[in-house]
């Protein structure tokens, strides 16, 4: 795995757009680019990512081998959405950076949901599966996320993403077609 | 009483969209725009006409009715008025939003009937037919009832506005009047029922001798339930519930309309109120006036005074009201 | 000539001059776009939605039959969807655009001396000027299709299609690649082809402002956003909506979804760059004290950067303090936008 070069997808302030509207926008084709490709070499990290206030921040940094990356622009993903965006050209890797992960989490968010399907599989009772299933399962995570619409099912969620491990030293492996691993570093910079 | 001013034509504008005009006709009606309104735009209409060098008089407006959608959603209770959309207006410097002063808002698609006279009209047919053409053109750039002229979804052949010479005898007119009534369906016209009004009242009277006018109005505005005998006093010993009537079966399409305005005050020389619209008209306070409306099928029009509404002031009076001739037909009463 | 004496009328009004018609959504192929008379309405559809976590059963509730019902119907909200059908990648929408002279002449005007020097203010700007510089810039926000909003970002491809109607029909017809024409500036494209189309566009629409010639045009813009993708029509404002109504209505034109006439206004007139952060932040669309709801801020201030309408009209009007010409602009833009103006209340 090479993440040799990166490059830099600034969102434009918009009078009429948000930036997380835009953003989730920008995710939703780079998703879409990602699946097509069948890639899982180009990881992404969120320069700005803040838990207080939670935040994904407006850039976006792709993390790939200069191939890759050229690759993906010359597939024209960013039709549509060039009059949002700045991008910066596709760049070598600062020498000497740390490395860090950047990691999907999935919650329970709803204990409802998660006790009737109890119900079904066991035939239990309400009562059974709220035994089972207590209220503090749900989390309300304070991870910064992304309301995505699922490509399948045409379902939205929330995409919440976490920093995991920063290291000296990176960590190889994939990305998913989110751009995210759960153990695969990305330079951080 | 006065009645509708003579003319020897009708000048059609079909199948007109008005989009986003007043839905709010007046402090105590909805839903469709106030008859004022429409006499209001064809005096516009003249002036531009006439300063356009036409000669043409505008008498009396009728409207038929063809599609409304009020900008509006339903409310929880059967004939809840619900609310009205509105629309985001920008906010104030502050950064802070704007109050919203509330309107209703209504789409229409209409066909406007002017009685008309003049001698640009009494030439060739064909040159009708120009002269209905630019004053479409006219209509098109004006508001009607504060909303847009916006094309219309239906063929151009359908739009071409068109002059009925209703020449000849009471029954030649009519003749005409007959055969171009058929081509305003579907849609229905307003007519006056202010007979209407009177029949409540004494009906009224007749259950509490202190009714007024107002509450005849009222009571014609909504849907009164009564329920029948109590299930003691019925003569069938099984039923145990009370059976619900209400009063507007056959009454055909009743609703309360605004007929014009009622001075509160004496007319003011121009200038003389701050902030009135302009410095060269007299101005006077009033008030709207109230009566009730019938919408009717433009089959079942008889003649064209049925549909039209014309001014009626009286300022000596304080009267400034529009009217209409509608009769309706004799209802014989064998008991 | 400066008079002392002048004020601005109390009551102080103007007609829009830009006036569009809703504009209709309809789904169709990509490569049909030439047959696109026959393509279907696109529908709104209710859906009901999980609340979320919110639904936990209050401690009374303990008949089963009702627990039941609760666990079946959890906190469902219902909301408004559109979206294109699994056969459709198209999204057409379509509207009239109306071009009326008669700009700086009020509809309402309650002093005469003050709507005389108002005339004569916006005929020296007219003589000098012409509409060029902002039927330019009109006609650019037809052509990029800016007015599509939401429709248009990611959109695959975008191509709007225009028409000077005349008794009915297409007397001329242009037809643009929107995505070639970038939102954010006014510059005009190397493309010799774009560029000269643009030019008859603007100028047909400077003499509709001048009144010169009566012009509507319709306007058609197709955006390939994908099978089965969801489409964003106007949401409507409802005040005081009671529970268990729609949390989210969008507008429709009998049964057909629709973009508000006041949005499409709102993006032609997104032409205003003469305001101070506007390098950064974009073209806004005219508001007399720019004014951008969706940020929530005003940037033409009276005390701040003294660029808001009214300064600059009262300035160039009763004092004869001529604007610079881009505030000019702005101000010819705000007459052409229409509105209550007036010192009253």
């Amino acid at each position: 795995m090479n993440l040799s070069h990166y490059l830099d997808i600034k969102l434009l302030p918009d009078p009429e757009f948000s930036a997380i509207l835009l953003l989730e926008a920008l995710y939703a084709k780079f998703h879409r680019a990602l699946v097509t490709q069948h890639s899982d070499q180009i990881g992404v990290s969120f320069p700005q990512y803040r838990l207080k206030p939670r935040t994904l921040g407006n850039t976006v940094r792709l993390h790939g081998s200069e191939q890759d990356l050229l690759a993906l622009d010359a597939t024209n993903w960013l039709t549509g959405m060039r009059d949002h965006i700045h991008l910066s050209p596709i760049s070598p890797v600062p020498e000497s950076t740390k490395f860090q992960v950047f990691k999907r989490r999935q919650f329970k968010t709803n204990a409802d949901r998660l006790r009737r399907r109890r119900m079904a599989r066991k035939g239990e009772t309400y009562e059974q599966a709220v035994s089972a299933i207590p209220s503090s399962v749900e989390r309300e995570p304070d991870l910064p996320y992304l309301n995505l619409r699922s490509h399948s099912t045409g379902q939205r969620f929330c995409l919440f993403v976490e920093l995991g491990n920063r290291t000296d030293r990176p960590t190889e492996g994939i990305f998913n077609c989110y751009g995210l691993s759960q153990n695969a570093t990305v330079p951080w910079f | 009483m006065s009645e509708c001013p003579h003319f020897d034509h009708l000048l059609v504008i079909p199948r007109l969209r008005v989009q986003n005009a007043n839905a709010i006709s007046s402090p105590q009606t909805h839903g469709f725009p106030s008859m004022t309104a429409f006499l209001g735009a064809m005096w516009a209409l003249e002036r531009r006409t006439h300063e356009a060098g036409m000669d043409i008089q505008f008498n009396a407006v009728g409207v038929v009715c063809h599609a409304h959608q009020e900008q509006s959603s339903p409310g929880q209770y059967r004939n809840d008025a619900g609310a009205f959309h509105q629309t985001r207006n920008p906010i104030e410097r502050d950064g802070s939003v704007a109050g919203i002063v509330q309107e209703g808002r209504i789409h229409l698609d209409l066909t406007l009937i002017f009685a008309v006279q003049g001698n640009a009209l009494d030439a060739a047919t064909d040159r009708g037919q120009l002269l209905a053409k630019q004053v479409r053109g006219h209509l098109d750039v004006m508001r009607i009832a504060g909303g847009s002229v916006v094309p219309a979804n239906v063929s151009a052949h359908r739009q071409m506005p068109y002059v009925v010479a209703l020449s000849g005898d009471e029954k030649g007119r009519n003749a005409k009047f007959q055969s171009a009534k058929l081509r305003w369906l579907p849609g229905s016209a307003l007519v006056a029922r202010d007979d209407l009004i009177a029949q409540r009242h004494q009906q009224l009277q007749t259950e509490n001798s202190g009714s007024s006018r107002l509450d005849a109005w009222l009571s014609l505005s909504r849907i009164n339930w009564h329920g029948d005998t109590a299930p003691g006093e019925s003569k069938d010993a099984e039923r145990r519930t009370v059976g619900w009537t209400h009063d507007r079966k056959g009454a055909g399409w009743i609703v309360p309309i605004p007929v014009g305005y009622g001075a509160l005050s004496d007319v003011l020389d121009a200038d003389m109120v701050a902030n009135a619209r302009d410095a060269e008209t007299p101005f006077c306070f009033v008030e709207s006036l109230y009566s009730m409306g019938e919408w009717l099928g433009a089959h079942r029009l008889q003649s064209p005074q049925q549909m039209l509404w014309y001014a009626d002031s009286q300022p000596e009076n304080g009267l400034y009201r529009c009217r209409n001739d509608y009769a309706p037909p004799a209802q014989y009463d064998f008991d | 000539m400066a008079n002392e004496s002048l004020k601005t009328a109390s009551v102080l009004a103007f007609e829009r001059k830009l006036d569009p018609s809703d504009a209709l959504f309809f789904a169709g192929a990509w490569s049909e776009r030439g047959a696109s008379a026959n393509w279907k309405p696109i529908v709104i559809n209710e859906k009901s939605v999980r609340g979320t976590i919110s639904n936990r059963l209050k401690a009374g509730q303990q008949d089963p039959a009702k627990l039941d019902a609760a666990i079946e119907n959890p906190n469902l909200q219902t909301v408004d969807v559109a979206a294109l059908p699994a056969d459709a990648d198209t999204l057409k929408i379509s509207f009239t655009l109306r071009v009326l002279g008669g700009t700086g002449s009020p509809s309402a005007c309650n002093g005469a001396d003050y709507r005389l020097k108002l005339l004569a203010t916006v005929k020296s700007y007219v003589d000098a000027n012409g509409f060029g510089e902002l039927a330019r810039r009109y006609a650019r926000n037809l052509a990029n299709g800016r007015f599509l909003w939401r429709n248009r970002i990611g959109t695959e491809a975008a191509e709007v299609r225009i028409a000077h109607l005349v008794d009915g029909a297409a007397k001329s017809e242009w037809t643009f690649d929107a995505l070639a024409l970038p939102l954010r500036g006014f510059d005009t494209p190397t493309d010799a082809k774009i560029a000269a189309g643009l030019t008859e566009l603007a100028t047909l629409i400077g003499e509709g402002l001048a009144g010169k010639q009566h012009v509507l045009l319709r306007i058609t813009a197709f955006a390939r956003i994908g099978a089965g993708q969801e489409v964003f029509p106007s949401q409507e404002l409802i005040l005081d909506r009671s529970r268990g109504d729609k949390s989210k209505t969008l507008y429709q034109v009998n049964g057909i979804a629709g973009i508000h006439s006041q949005k499409l206004g709102n993006a032609i007139r997104t032409i205003d760059t003469w305001y101070q952060e506007s390098d950064e932040n974009g073209p806004i669309a005219v508001e007399p004290y720019g004014s951008v709801t969706t940020q929530g801020k005003a940037y033409r201030q009276p005390r701040g950067t003294k660029d808001d309408f009214y300064t600059l009209l009262d300035g160039w009007v009763l004092k004869d303090k001529t604007p610079e010409i881009d505030q000019q602009h702005f101000v010819i833009a705000t007459l052409i936008r229409g509105g209550v103006f007036g010192e009253a209340g």
